[in-house]
């Protein structure tokens, strides 16, 4: 068990340098020159080298990279060309929005994908089925932007029960958070739901037809029981890494909701920094979605032993 | 045959299965009768409808599919069409208990053993953590599993193929069941191991007076194990009989051609417990059921134009036989 | 192939109504100009934030261009993207994956670049691309298809191993046959088919990808009227007139929808394991 766990964080270390590495070189390629900008319009030339040798830029690219890495490691992420902020400061006051709206909207997500997944593989065939599935079609194929309009438009504006935009935090208390959340949180939730819905119920059908469900009907289990207690947690592993994989379009929704609802989270950060042309920021934002991701896939490998006793070898 | 109460009985079953090449009827008007303590086989080559018709008396036919178009299943008199899920699952395991072929896939990989056998005690009879426990340990030691107390919180894959059929059956034997339909119960295991386990069927049918429906395809198993025999060929049953008059002499050509012994069907054929069956030429027809004649005609060495084109009627051939052969005079008294 | 196209059409009804919606906005798409009833930059002061009427179909934005003539012009946009992506990223993909498939060490150091490219969500590493590489159509499609590039890869590679295994391709290779026949003759052919329905998604995530770019402001450059531009500014007056949102987002929608459902029944017509399954 500790072999495999550490073969697997062994292995996602080569991963994570990799996508460092591209994360550099997005900053290394971009144009214009941080040195010129720092240094203002009225800078002369001399000015302008100085600020480019005490910022390092004269230096090569492998040279640059470790100086760029260690401070990574130490939680630098460089500065902010527009504010001249620390990125990482930038990025931690963004946080707490961003994070709800992920964790929310893959509840939301769970909730829908999972009953409907399980219930659409027990009647294969069924207009459950075809309804299940027809949805997931449509989950794929409707931009986050356009069903949050919609519900917008429905459950704001037409039928005013809740906030059009806007982001109240946990601590002003659960309620404003909570109505704030829930038009973003469910747009970005049933659409993600789609690919996981889609999932379970793939393994769902290919766990039913496996001898031990006959035994478990035979025991006279009912219906409810037999899904759940035993196909669901034989289908749990495909489950858990789609979750995984979704987390993916999860966080490129997670920019447009921020933006669509206009919520001071990260992805509204990313949006800013896109238009200012502020490179550290998007770089530092990168870097963090991406080893986030990578890291919940290497916690989602990890748990395949809750799931199967024979990974646990 | 005896006065007594049967326990199960299975009148003009008929199923039916919905392909994309239309209807096929896997079991055709069978009947059966199960007393306690009896071990009843139904016997025959794969297709013939044996397993189908032990899935239909549980009622877990899947449907779609298959669907149980005509006859009546009766447990103790108990009509088990007439009983909503709710009822239906209240025997299911509790008083009609089935072991299944395969005892790898018909484990849940992902449960313990414990976890597996304590739901359904859970489900039927109740009890306490502690209650539930004792009595799991009780029933794996019925079974002859070594340090239940360990085995309980094992997987399936940490066990041997004879300890988890072993496993199957305690798991079936768990909530007292009257019938237990064994179909194919040693097919996936080895020589030594399938005696062990066939003794400890018997075993359990002297000790708790269970009923033993045995499915297999194996007549050197049903020589040893089984008080009487039903030959299914093609969804039809085509022989009945007690299993030493039916093995010395059998009165259906389908079931000389099981035992492989036309020229010396003499030589008894429990001396050779595991005597290997003859292939009979040819495979059942797809559509043996729905021949106008009877279904072994096409392979039968004795058929004529009449047999291909009348089906035979389950006719009485001796005390408590039946044969459905048109030529069961010929096999009369022995080698024909 | 050809076979398997028409089948899908055949047993699927989606299947064809999707590919017959996706002509219909091709055509729209080319023949945009005889279509639109205004310039889509036309400019009418005096017509700003119209609602729908017989003049406007869709209504005008806040500027008073005529909405319906942007969203016929984006359709150009979309299309454009779409099909140039899946084109160079199935083509791209084909020729890393082959490589891949074939040479060893090419494997090992292609493959950990995609592993990494894999592990950066794909719009953000899209929006990294047009940052650096400045909005215009030409870098939306240069960083859609980076994005895309790995899945298709590392497709073509799992098949081309899986296809090396088997065994008339070694009864090819012993026969002394040079690699680039069987290239031809065994392993293209058996690709072309789940590229064919690689491709079908990839132009979806591109037509997707697009909008979501144009829409946060990373796409294509604002005075070119795409979906995704449309829609970002009807923003700020949404509430307004919900319909400059609302128009190119149902086309959008449509147009995604169409090319998935294509994708689904061609999958579906081409793999056996799946046929029978809604």
């Amino acid at each position: 068990m500790l072999e495999y766990v550490l073969r697997r964080i062994v292995a996602t270390i080569p991963v994570l340098l990799l996508v460092a590495i591209i994360v550099f070189s997005l900053l290394y390629l971009a144009p214009g020159d941080p040195a010129a900008v720092l240094a203002g319009d009225q800078a002369s030339a001399e000015e302008i080298a100085r600020i480019r040798s005490s910022l390092g830029l004269d230096q090569s690219f492998l040279q640059r990279f470790l100086q760029w890495g260690g401070g990574v490691l130490r939680g630098d992420l460089g500065q902010s060309v527009f504010s001249g902020r620390p990125v990482t400061s930038l990025i931690a006051q963004r946080l707490e929005p961003t994070i709800a709206l992920t964790v929310l909207s893959l509840l939301v997500a769970l909730l829908i994908a999972i009953p409907l997944g399980v219930l659409a593989a027990w009647k294969p065939g069924s207009w459950l089925d075809r309804g299940a599935m027809g949805f997931a079609v449509l989950g794929f194929s409707v931009p986050v932007f356009v069903l949050s309009y919609c519900l917008i438009l429905l459950l704001a504006v037409a039928l005013p029960v809740l906030p059009v935009q806007g982001y109240k935090p946990l601590m002003d208390g659960i309620g404003p958070f909570l109505r704030h959340m829930i038009l973003p949180a469910f747009a970005l939730g049933v659409l993600n739901a789609a690919l996981i819905a889609r999932t379970t119920r793939a393994a769902m059908l290919e766990v039913l037809r496996q001898d031990y469900i006959r035994t478990a009907q035979a025991k006279g289990l009912p219906v409810m029981r037999v899904l759940i207690g035993h196909a669901l947690k034989n289908a749990a592993i495909p489950i858990v890494t789609i979750i995984g994989i979704s987390f993916a379009m999860l966080i490129s929704g997670v920019v447009v909701t921020e933006t669509v609802f206009n919520i001071p989270g990260v992805g509204r950060l990313t949006v800013d920094a896109i238009l200012r042309r502020d490179y550290p920021v998007i770089q530092g934002v990168i870097l963090l979605f991406s080893v986030a991701y990578v890291l919940l896939n290497l916690l989602i490998d990890l748990s395949y032993g809750l799931f199967d006793p024979r990974i646990r070898l | 045959m005896s006065a007594r109460q049967p326990l199960l009985v299975i009148d003009h079953l008929a199923v039916e299965f919905r392909g994309r090449d239309g209807t096929t009827r896997a079991v055709d008007d069978v009947s059966l009768t199960l007393h306690a303590g009896e071990i009843l086989a139904l016997v025959g080559e794969s297709g013939s409808g044996k397993s189908v018709t032990s899935l239909a008396a549980l009622r877990l036919i899947p449907d779609p599919p298959g669907k149980i178009v005509a006859g009546t299943i009766r447990l103790d008199g108990i009509d088990l069409a007439s009983l909503d899920d709710r009822a239906l699952r209240r025997v299911r395991g509790k008083d009609l208990a089935m072991i299944f072929q395969d005892p790898m896939s018909s484990l849940n990989p992902v449960l313990t053993i414990g976890q597996q056998i304590g739901e359904a005690i859970r489900l039927h009879e109740g009890g306490s953590d502690e209650a539930v426990r004792a009595r799991i340990i009780e029933v794996l030691e019925l079974v002859r599993i070594p340090q239940a107390d360990m085995r309980i919180d094992q997987y399936p894959h940490q066990l041997s193929g004879g300890m988890r059929q072993r496993v199957m059956i305690a798991m079936a034997l768990s909530c007292g069941p009257r019938v237990l339909i064994a179909d194919e119960p040693t097919t996936a295991l080895d020589v030594t191991i399938q005696a062990q386990i066939l003794a400890l069927l018997r075993d359990l049918r002297e000790r708790l007076g269970m009923a033993i429906l045995l499915i297999t395809h194996d007549l050197g198993v049903v020589a040893e194990n089984a008080d009487r025999v039903i030959v299914l060929y093609g969804g039809r049953k085509v022989e009945e009989g007690p299993v030493d008059a039916l093995i010395r002499n059998p009165r259906h050509p389908y079931t000389r051609g099981l035992l492989g012994s036309m020229p010396h069907l003499d030589s008894a054929i429990s001396d050779d417990a595991h005597a290997r069956l003859v292939e009979i030429p040819g495979a059942v027809p797809h559509n043996a059921g729905s021949l106008p004649g009877c279904g072994f005609a096409a392979r039968c060495p004795l058929a004529d134009d009449h047999c291909r084109t009348n089906r035979p009627p389950l006719t009485a051939v001796g005390a408590d036989r039946l044969s459905a052969c048109w030529k069961h005079d010929q096999l009369a008294g022995g080698a024909a | 192939m050809t076979a398997g196209v028409a089948q899908a059409m055949r047993q699927h009804r989606g299947a064809a109504v999707g590919a017959a919606l996706l002509a219909a906005m091709a055509l729209a798409a080319i023949a945009a100009p005889l279509i639109a009833p205004i310039d889509p930059q036309l400019i009418a002061p005096f017509d700003r934030l119209q609602d729908p009427d017989a003049r406007y179909w869709f209504g005008t934005d806040q500027i008073g261009r005529d909405v319906f003539s942007r969203t016929v012009y984006g359709a150009r946009v979309s299309m454009m993207v779409g099909c140039v992506v899946a084109l160079t990223a199935i083509f791209s993909g084909l020729l890393l994956g082959l490589l891949a498939g074939f040479i060893r060490w090419v494997d090992g150091i292609l493959m950990r670049v995609m592993d990494g490219l894999m592990a950066i969500p794909s719009i953000l590493l899209a929006i990294a691309l047009v940052a650096i590489s400045g909005p215009s159509i030409r870098s939306i499609v240069i960083a859609i298809t980076i994005a895309e590039v790995p899945r298709v890869t590392r497709l073509v590679r799992g098949q081309v191993i899986a296809l090396r295994g088997q065994l008339f391709i070694e009864a090819a290779t012993t026969a002394g046959t040079s690699v680039p026949v069987i290239l031809y003759r065994h392993i293209v052919p058996n690709l072309l088919a789940p590229l064919l329905v690689q491709a079908s998604y990839v132009f979806a995530a591109a037509v997707m990808t697009e909008a979501v770019l144009s829409f946060i402001g990373a796409g294509v450059p604002p005075e070119t009227p795409s979906w995704g531009n449309i829609i970002s500014e009807g923003r700020t007056v949404f509430q307004l007139a919900p319909h400059i949102v609302l128009f190119p987002s149902l086309v959008l929608s449509v147009m995604v929808l169409s090319v998935n459902i294509l994708g689904d029944g061609l999958r579906d017509a081409f793999d056996p394991r799946f046929t029978g399954q809604p």
